[in-house]
């Protein structure tokens, strides 16, 4: 023992800080969170693939089969990526939110937070493990979708891209949001109030011609309808390109704002270092 | 000294209560517990509801309701909103008795509720009726604010009434079962996730079940679900896909026997006394 001590010592102290570590964000990312929500498939995964899929068969049932909605697009093509896209969102949101309350009701994120992990890296290990889950459950459900709609593609990194971003973007207001909440009510408000009617009134279901003319800024003004139209871009080919590029640039910054945000909020510690 | 003395002296005063056939007060007081449980969280528990199914009666309709559709003789949207209001309390009575049991086991004060003089029927009854309670009163609320913005009639209203009255029983009781057999939230999840969403989803709410292939409409003819909501529309539209006279009665007998299986869990302590 006399011996070794001295030897371990200078290792230890050699090592020098650093903004991100792969080790350590790797832990907290992948051994924390993404065998958390794998674990919970059934609510995580499948849960929502049930419930995706009950859409498109109201959807089939309720419309006349085939119907065109758009040039080109049968209402079922029409509705599927948005439809993905808005599940994904709310996945992301819901599980960082999860992770963060559940951590902070047991206590045990002091454990997270006696870890050496900076700031940065609590908020990514967090922030990706949601994103993780948001497009695990995009891909399945995409899968699934082709039953009712056939394979789509248009341009993969256009559709990659937008479902990336809005994953990201969504993890990271639910990370600021599962700091935020003390109790479970202050997240389903948000999730209640927020997210869903965001979702909803976004244009997943219906074009913006079937809204009065002085209501269509409404939407027009909702990040939501900007994730949808991009990623139905992308998947479809629906839209235009010059609308698909301003509306990705903006959730980029966005995103970015978000993201500093929640980073800020980590390095002070919110609600979660005394 | 002399505030001990006089509590002292208050218990002493105390008597055993006697309790005659039915312990009024302690229904009584479980009731209001269930109640003012729910009322506690009302922005989840009744604003969300209502907000949501608002939310979805505007998507259905600008979605579905294009091009003057009409579905069983009336507008799309009149169609719906019976359908849609019955999904919340159908949705939300399920919620509370399942959510009340399976929290209480969870968190282990399901003794304060078998400990009290309270036979198995009171408890049943008085646990059924806050879920009863709830679903009726989020039913009103999405009616009342639906009101405003659509012409709604009510064709008979004693048939809505009954169908909703009887839809709520069923849907608490069902929620007690849930809540006795689940030992984790997961369970509970999957139940409402797999068999209640699917049910009431493909039920009827959204579209004529004429629309159905006929293997379909045949198992329609066989699941509490259909009458419910057709017998509910019924009552507000004056028109039924099924026999009103079958879901008249069917509901009830349904009732009955699920009632009876309530009751013998909650007498023998299934997965309720260790």
């Amino acid at each position: 023992m006399a011996k070794t001590t001295p030897e371990l010592t200078p290792e230890l102290t050699l090592e020098r800080p650093r903004i991100i570590a792969v080790l350590r964000l790797w832990t907290l990312f992948y051994r924390r969170g993404v065998v958390r929500f794998l674990k919970f498939w059934v609510e995580t995964l499948l849960g929502p693939m049930v419930s995706t899929m009950l859409f498109m068969t109201v959807f089939t049932l309720a419309l006349d089969a085939g119907e065109e909605m758009v040039a080109g697009l049968s209402a079922l093509q029409f509705i599927a990526p948005g439809l993905v896209v808005f599940v994904l969102c709310q996945i992301s949101f819901q599980n960082v939110c999860f992770m963060l309350i559940i951590d902070k009701q047991e206590g045990v994120i002091s454990d997270v937070l006696m870890a050496p992990l900076s700031p940065l890296e609590l908020l990514l290990g967090y922030g990706l493990a949601a994103v993780a889950n948001g497009l695990a459950a995009a891909v399945l459900i995409m899968a699934a979708m082709t039953i009712f709609t056939g394979g789509m593609l248009y341009s993969f990194w256009i559709a990659a891209f937008f479902a990336i971003t809005a994953a990201f973007l969504f993890a990271m207001i639910g990370v600021i949001v599962g700091l935020w909440s003390d109790k479970w009510d202050q997240f389903s408000l948000v999730d209640n109030f927020l997210v869903l009617p965001l979702g909803l009134l976004s244009g997943t279901f219906f074009t913006l011609n079937s809204i009065p003319h002085n209501w269509q800024w409404l939407f027009e003004a909702n990040p939501m309808f900007w994730i949808i139209s991009g990623f139905r871009y992308g998947i479809t080919g629906y839209g235009d390109s010059d609308a698909a590029l301003w509306h990705g640039g903006t959730l980029l910054g966005i995103a970015a704002v978000v993201f500093m945000c929640g980073w800020t909020l980590m390095a002070r510690g919110y609600k979660i270092k005394a | 000294m002399c505030r001990m003395a006089l509590i002292d002296e208050k218990i002493t005063q105390v008597t055993p209560r006697a309790i005659g056939r039915v312990n009024a007060l302690g229904l009584w007081t479980l009731y209001s517990r269930e109640v003012k449980r729910f009322l506690n969280v009302f922005t989840q528990t009744l604003m969300a509801p209502v907000i949501t199914t608002l939310l979805f009666l505007a998507v259905f309709a600008l979605a579905l309701g294009g091009l003057n559709r009409t579905v069983g003789g009336v507008d799309y949207i009149t169609f719906l909103a019976p359908g849609l209001m019955m999904m919340t309390m159908t949705q939300n009575s399920f919620a509370n008795t399942s959510s009340s049991i399976l929290i209480a086991k969870v968190q282990g004060n399901i003794v304060d509720i078998l400990m009290p003089p309270l036979a198995p029927w009171e408890m049943a009854l008085a646990i059924a009726a806050g879920g009863i309670t709830r679903g009726l009163l989020v039913g009103l609320t999405v009616f009342v604010a639906m009101m405003v913005f659509l012409p709604i009639s009510v064709a008979h209203p004693l048939s809505a009434v009954w169908f909703a009255l009887n839809a709520c029983m069923m849907l608490s009781l069902l929620g007690m079962l849930g809540g006795i057999w689940a030992q984790k939230y997961d369970h509970i999840a999957a139940v409402t996730n797999f068999i209640i969403t699917p049910l009431s989803f493909l039920s009827g709410t959204f579209y004529s079940i004429d629309r159905l292939p006929q293997a379909w409409v045949t198992v329609a003819h066989f699941n509490p679900f259909f009458y419910m909501i057709d017998g509910f529309r019924y009552g507000f539209i004056g028109h039924a896909d099924g026999n009103v006279m079958i879901g008249h009665l069917l509901l009830p007998i349904v009732n009955v026997v699920l009632w009876l299986v309530v009751h013998r869990l909650i007498s023998i302590g299934y997965r309720l006394k260790a």
